[in-house]
């Protein structure tokens, strides 16, 4: 039955079993990584109570008190992620796969480092004390930022590149890339805040359709992080990487980048001319 | 058959459209299709009752639309990295943004329709109430008041013995008999009716 044992040849200790056993448990982390800030958030007494615990402690200007309390909450499922993407780590099934998670793992590593620095200073300081260090890791979070998404645009594909993954499960991954196009999209609106200068209210992050947004691309995040874990990306056997592996030159990254170029100007485009007459219009 | 395969709709006609070329995501192209036409449903009811009634419960259609670009361009990131093909790069967005431009027109139409016709049911409804309760009432007059139209239907008995038909007045004092002549009550509550001369 398991004629599989005995190629072991690129991850060399770990027999089909343990590669198992570690691919569903990165499948359950990864999954409730995705799932559970989604959850957290949408309760909005989780949210209240820890706005309500950092206004109390003083944190009242410029948002910090919801910056600090999502990195409260986000530092326990990056923790989650972190696993994940450790345990699989050995059981990639060449080295640009192993290259594509150890650059996903130092991703997350980033995040919670900078989550638990910003959890810490949160709880354990005075705002007074820490205000100008808060400034400062407003700025380490936007480097984080950057780096993720130059990570995640590069490694993803690494993914999908060179494995033997099913058209099925091809397909899952490329939603993971996707989504993070769309994260590179939202970045680049956020920093150069073109868009809803006059108006708050008609900025997309107002609408009822994009929170419908979230939760359908949470829902498909969860799949696409089980669907990752679970594919012949990571197996006991070794597979050959494609030519020029770690290329960057590639439909995925030019498909990131062409979306979000085409995205970033239909939202300009739209928020310069189009957007004041709409509401009329209707 | 599952709901899953019931949400595949812009999947199969991506395969039957372009076959092997294209490799996309089976639920998100029509999972954006759905969202469109939602947008496009609660922008056309919302309107038609603000429209009707005042009522503010539009939505912010600035913000929509910011959303359904982003939506798109989802779908172009999608349509790019699922195929080798250029061709099928450039042209499957279009379609897209097509598809997406039609749900959008035909839900808003439809919230407008469905909404007539709710507003049509509760008016008929209302409508055939009253009516109804108007013939009911009618029925309930005509049961009472068969006698009271009959001339000859109500009838008292004088003290003597003798029953005269008629109709009393509206008090229940006065009685005005088919003989032409009218009937009082003699004393307060008595039951004996007397001919006025």
């Amino acid at each position: 039955m398991n004629t599989t044992y005995d190629t072991s040849a690129a991850t060399g200790c770990l027999d089909y079993r343990q590669v198992c056993r570690r691919k569903s448990t990165a499948a359950i982390l990864l999954a409730a990584s995705v799932a559970i800030p989604y959850i957290l958030t949408s309760i909005p007494w989780v949210d209240q109570f820890f706005l309500e615990y950092f206004y109390s402690k003083g944190y009242l200007g410029g948002g910090m008190a919801h910056v600090i309390s999502v990195s409260v909450i986000d530092l326990f499922p990056n923790l989650l992620m972190l696993t994940g993407y450790l345990l699989l780590i050995r059981c990639a099934a060449n080295r640009p796969c192993k290259t594509a998670v150890m650059i996903l793992a130092a991703i997350t590593l980033l995040y919670t480092i900078g989550n638990a620095i910003m959890t810490v200073t949160g709880v354990a300081m005075m705002p007074d004390k820490v205000s100008g260090f808060l400034s400062v890791m407003s700025v380490v979070a936007f480097a984080i930022h950057l780096i993720a998404i130059i990570g995640y645009m590069y490694s993803i594909p690494l993914i999908i590149r060179n494995c033997m993954t099913s058209e099925n499960e091809k397909s899952w991954i490329t939603m993971l890339a996707v989504f993070n196009s769309l994260t590179w999209s939202l970045e680049i609106i956020n920093i150069f805040g073109f868009c809803w200068t006059g108006n708050p209210e008609d900025s997309f992050y107002a609408s009822t359709i994009y929170s419908i947004l979230l939760l359908i691309m949470t829902i498909l995040r969860t799949i696409a992080y089980v669907k990752l874990a679970m594919s012949g990306t990571f197996s006991e056997k070794h597979y050959e990487p494609a030519a020029r592996p770690y290329s960057p030159l590639n439909r995925y990254v030019a498909g990131i980048l062409i979306a979000t170029a085409v995205s970033v100007t239909a939202v300009w485009v739209y928020y310069s001319f189009a957007a004041s007459h709409i509401n009329n219009l209707f | 058959m599952k709901i899953t395969d019931k949400i595949t709709w812009m999947y199969d006609f991506d395969k039957s459209a372009w076959g092997d070329k294209i490799n996309p995501n089976r639920y998100f192209a029509t999972l954006s299709l759905i969202l469109t036409a939602l947008s496009g449903a609660l922008c056309g009811g919302g309107n038609t009752l603000d429209s009707w009634f005042g009522w503010s419960i539009s939505m912010n259609m600035a913000a929509m639309g910011g959303a359904l670009i982003l939506v798109w361009g989802l779908n172009v990131a999608e349509s790019i990295m699922a195929t080798d093909r250029i061709s099928v790069a450039v042209l499957r967005p279009f379609v897209i943004l097509l598809f997406m431009a039609i749900s959008f027109a035909v839900s808003y139409l439809l919230a407008i329709i469905v909404l007539v016709i709710i507003a049509i049911w509760v008016i008929l409804t209302l409508v055939s109430g009253a009516v109804s309760g108007a013939l009911s009432s009618k029925g309930g007059w005509s049961s009472s008041g068969s006698s009271g139209d009959n001339s000859n239907g109500e009838e008292i008995e004088l003290g003597s013995g003798r029953k005269i038909g008629g109709r009393s007045s509206v008090d229940g004092e006065t009685f005005f008999g088919n003989d032409g002549k009218t009937y009082s009550r003699r004393g307060m509550g008595s039951r004996s009716w007397e001919a006025d001369d």
